[in-house]
């Protein structure tokens, strides 16, 4: 009976050190999943470009097709994004936006080629004045990575994303 | 009896340090590769900005820039006048930009699909796609930037300022610079 009673206190404690031992390697498994998902999960990552930057600069400075007061006056982007969001009409008859959206799409898709088989996926165009949204474009797929600037001109405010 | 039991508790601490600096070991290797990574990431990203820069630093030279030629500083701006009387005369300069290639590319404002390729000349301008400033062989990779193309136009005897958007591109291979 004595002996008995010895060899099933022997065979709970085995058991009592082999849920001790599972229990540690199930605690360090998890500890090693917590770790790895947040290592190895990729934030939503943008990055500041100095392409776009200047790309900004010089399609701020393109000479459009349109002038408000006399020929040849014509009006650069940042003039025609003020006159568009004050509806303004260019001297050829056309609307002020019209001329913007027709000059920017054309800029920028001869610029930055999207596709689901190129490097950028898609782009975001994106301009206020004095606060309020003027014009914006986009294109192709919005992706987790991109590249991207921005750019103030006083009352002005130009942003262009390339996803890739 | 007591000595066999010993022994495998020897044995059991033995095989538990073994797997724990196994552990360590592949963890300490994941993190090292990982870093290692990352630091290639960086290499690159500073290559490339680099390389941006110097595209830059060379549009804005005086040489290329528009100055206050066009109403006011501008930014990214490379006077197309000046450039194409430039390559001209390019052959002074040598190599004194140190790069292989110098290319001006129009973005035109319509929809391009096989529009022809028109080299820029004296006899064309400015009725032309690009401007091959450096006429030797291009060596190296190219790095090019966005700049702002200007020039002075005639309207009906009126002379105005034209800027249109272009890519500044340069091909060096290294150990030009």
């Amino acid at each position: 009976m004595e002996e008995m009673k010895f060899k099933m206190n022997k065979n709970k404690k085995a058991q009592e050190e082999m849920i001790g031992f599972t229990l540690i390697i199930i605690i360090v498994a998890v500890i090693i999943l917590v770790f790895l998902t947040i290592s190895l999960r990729k934030p939503n990552q943008e990055v500041e470009s100095y392409e776009v930057e200047s790309f900004i600069q010089a399609l701020s400075q393109y000479t459009a097709n349109c002038s408000i007061t006399y020929y040849p006056d014509y009006l650069d982007i940042k003039d025609l994004i003020k006159q568009c969001s004050e509806e303004r009409i260019c001297l050829s008859g056309k609307d002020s936006c019209e001329v913007l959206k027709e000059t920017l799409t054309n800029l920028i898709n001869n610029s930055w080629q999207v596709g689901e088989d190129r490097p950028n996926k898609g782009y975001s165009f994106n301009s206020t004045y004095q606060g309020i949204e003027v014009f914006s474009l986009e294109q192709g797929n919005i992706t987790l990575n991109s590249k991207g600037a921005a750019q103030n001109f006083q009352d002005l405010d130009i942003y262009f994303k390339v996803y890739f | 009896m007591k000595n066999k039991k010993a022994q495998m508790k020897i044995q059991q601490t033995a095989f538990m340090l073994i797997a724990v600096v196994i552990f360590f070991a592949l963890a300490g290797m994941f993190m090292v590769s990982f870093k290692l990574s990352s630091l290639k990431e960086d290499a690159n990203l500073l290559n490339e900005r680099n390389a941006l820069l110097l595209v830059t630093k060379i549009a804005e030279s005086p040489e290329f820039s528009c100055g206050e030629a066009f109403g006011g500083k501008k930014v990214n701006c490379v006077d197309f006048d000046k450039t194409i009387a430039l390559k001209n005369n390019i052959d002074i300069y040598g190599n004194f930009w140190g790069v292989s290639n110098m290319e001006i590319r129009r973005i035109n404002n319509f929809e391009q699909e096989d529009s022809p390729e028109i080299e820029c000349t004296f006899g064309n301008y400015p009725d032309c796609t690009h401007l091959r400033i450096l006429s030797s062989q291009v060596v190296g990779s190219d790095h090019s930037t966005f700049v702002s193309l200007c020039r002075k136009e005639n309207y009906q005897g009126e002379i105005y300022n034209k800027c249109e958007l272009a890519k500044f591109i340069i091909s060096y291979g290294g150990d030009e610079i």
